[in-house]
């Protein structure tokens, strides 16, 4: 399997704050990596560095495609274009043509049990439809990686289900390589293959047992 | 004894709720009949050379729109100068809010020209560009552009600060060009502030349109109020402070109301 993803010594500060210290990642092609680790630990500014987010101060980050799908904590919808042209958005700018990229959200967001709220603005959606058309907006773009920040945050035990399950489902059928931050080791999906945790910038990774590979983290320097 | 009263601000603050029986609008008419009764009742207070009445002002109005000079030597110079001061204006104060808000050291440079423009007395701004421009359109506009700019530009600055940096995140890892990011997140985070300042420009565009025709123009609203003045004719003189005034709400009323509502709709 190739690899999708290389983080190689990553150093990040804020400010006087290193968040991320001698940081070292390899995600290979159709690998689900969960990241776990309290707040404040740097797992989402990992996310943001791999996305191009956030620059590094030093080091080096290869992301081998520029198909990233990511589903934040928010939904991030423009609140003024309806759940159907939140899904066109990406792929208008990918270059698609309008009524592809038409049909290909409508596809997404039947997926993800929407069709009949296609034409609704966010505002008056519930905050688990917000954050499935967040995950059709993800997938239809067919990313090659999908970064997950914590999408389960603020849902009820019911709407996690069962966005849970449309994620698992929609991440086997296209087999993106996934980066799943979350602080809560319940909510990592079945098909993690690798779960890295996170102590603090600098610290020793701990290893979870029987699905760790190699995972290195380097010392402040 | 009590040490702590819990008081509810937002009881505290809003205004009573009006019947709803009662729609908006009638409290608007009323509001307008009350300040008409008054102005009657000062009128026939005062002579009619200090205060002309609402029947005598609005016959004068009629007057007006019946006289094709007057519609043609006054009323459209006016109208065509408060268009185009309040394209420059506005489309001059907009393009460098953008700029101010996409580039930090631009604001900063413009920071002190702002604040020159909104402090200085707008008669001051009027006596200098008629040594500059000498009288007519040109002064009027440039005038008129030159004290609505800096409005637009604080309101679109500040929009430009406040777009959702969240959504602008989105916009970079789903690699959205600069084209769409303009159209569908900036031009609609910035529609609300840039509405609400193209309202007070208005209003203050045909104020100072109207003034500065009155000190340096040989024709327009403001040149026939100084020769109305001039003249004694109180009459037509209320008729004009009359017609000035149903400009502004006219622009208001058909064009930025139903923009804003459209804007508000979208934002919900």
């Amino acid at each position: 399997m190739s690899v999708v993803i290389r983080m190689d010594n990553i150093h990040k500060r804020f400010g006087k704050r290193p968040v991320v210290a001698g940081f070292n990642l390899t995600v290979r092609q159709g690998e689900t990596l969960g990241m776990l680790g309290p707040s404040g630990v740097g797992k989402s500014t990992i996310l943001r560095l791999i996305a191009g987010l956030e620059t590094p101060d030093s080091g080096r980050i290869r992301v081998a495609t520029p198909r990233i799908g990511f589903v934040f904590q928010e939904a991030r919808l423009l609140p003024w274009d309806t759940a159907l042209s939140n899904v066109v958005l990406p792929l208008r700018a990918m270059g698609m043509s309008k009524p592809e990229a038409l049909e290909r959200a409508r596809q997404y967001l039947r997926r993800m049990a929407l069709s009949e709220f296609e034409d609704v603005l966010p505002s008056q959606l519930s905050g688990g439809m917000r954050q499935r058309v967040a995950l059709a907006r993800a997938f239809a773009v067919a990313p090659d990686v999908l970064l997950l920040d914590e999408p389960f945050t603020g849902l009820d035990k019911a709407l996690k289900k069962s966005i849970r399950s449309l994620l698992e489902t929609s991440i086997n059928e296209c087999g993106a390589a996934v980066v799943h931050v979350t602080h809560d080791p319940t909510e990592l999906l079945d098909r993690t293959s690798r779960i890295v945790e996170l102590k603090g910038p600098g610290s020793e990774v701990l290893e979870t047992p029987h699905r760790v590979e190699t995972i290195e983290q380097g010392q402040e320097p | 004894m009590w040490t702590r009263v819990f008081t509810c601000p937002g009881s505290a603050i809003s205004p009573p709720t009006p019947s709803g029986r009662i729609p908006p609008l009638a409290y608007h008419v009323s509001g307008i009949v009350l300040l008409f009764l008054g102005w009657e009742l000062l009128s026939r207070h005062f002579s009619g050379l200090v205060v002309a009445g609402p029947a005598e002002t609005l016959a004068a109005l009629a007057g007006l729109f019946r006289n094709e000079t007057f519609l043609a030597r006054h009323l459209l110079p006016t109208l065509e100068r408060i268009g185009m001061a309040l394209c420059f204006g506005v489309g001059g104060g907009a393009a460098l809010g953008i700029l101010a808000g996409f580039i930090e050291p631009v604001r900063l440079v413009l920071a002190p020209a702002r604040w020159i423009l909104t402090s200085i007395p707008g008669v001051i701004i009027v006596v200098v560009f008629m040594l500059w421009f000498g009288m007519g359109t040109v002064m009027v506009v440039c005038i008129t552009a030159t004290m609505v700019a800096p409005i637009i530009y604080v309101n679109v600055a500040d929009g430009m600060m406040s777009v959702d940096r969240n959504l602008l995140e989105m916009a970079r890892v789903y690699r959205l060009p600069l084209r769409m990011r303009m159209a569908r997140i900036y031009t609609m985070a910035l529609a609300g502030p840039l509405l609400s300042g193209v309202v007070i420009a208005t209003g203050n565009g045909i104020r100072l349109v109207v003034l500065a025709e009155m000190l340096g123009a040989n024709e327009g609203i403001g040149h026939a109020l100084a020769i109305s003045r001039t003249n004694l004719q109180t009459d037509e003189l209320y008729a004009l402070t009359l017609l000035a005034m149903l400009i502004i709400g006219a622009v208001e009323v058909l064009l930025l109301r139903p923009a804003r509502k459209a804007v508000q709709r979208r934002r919900a």
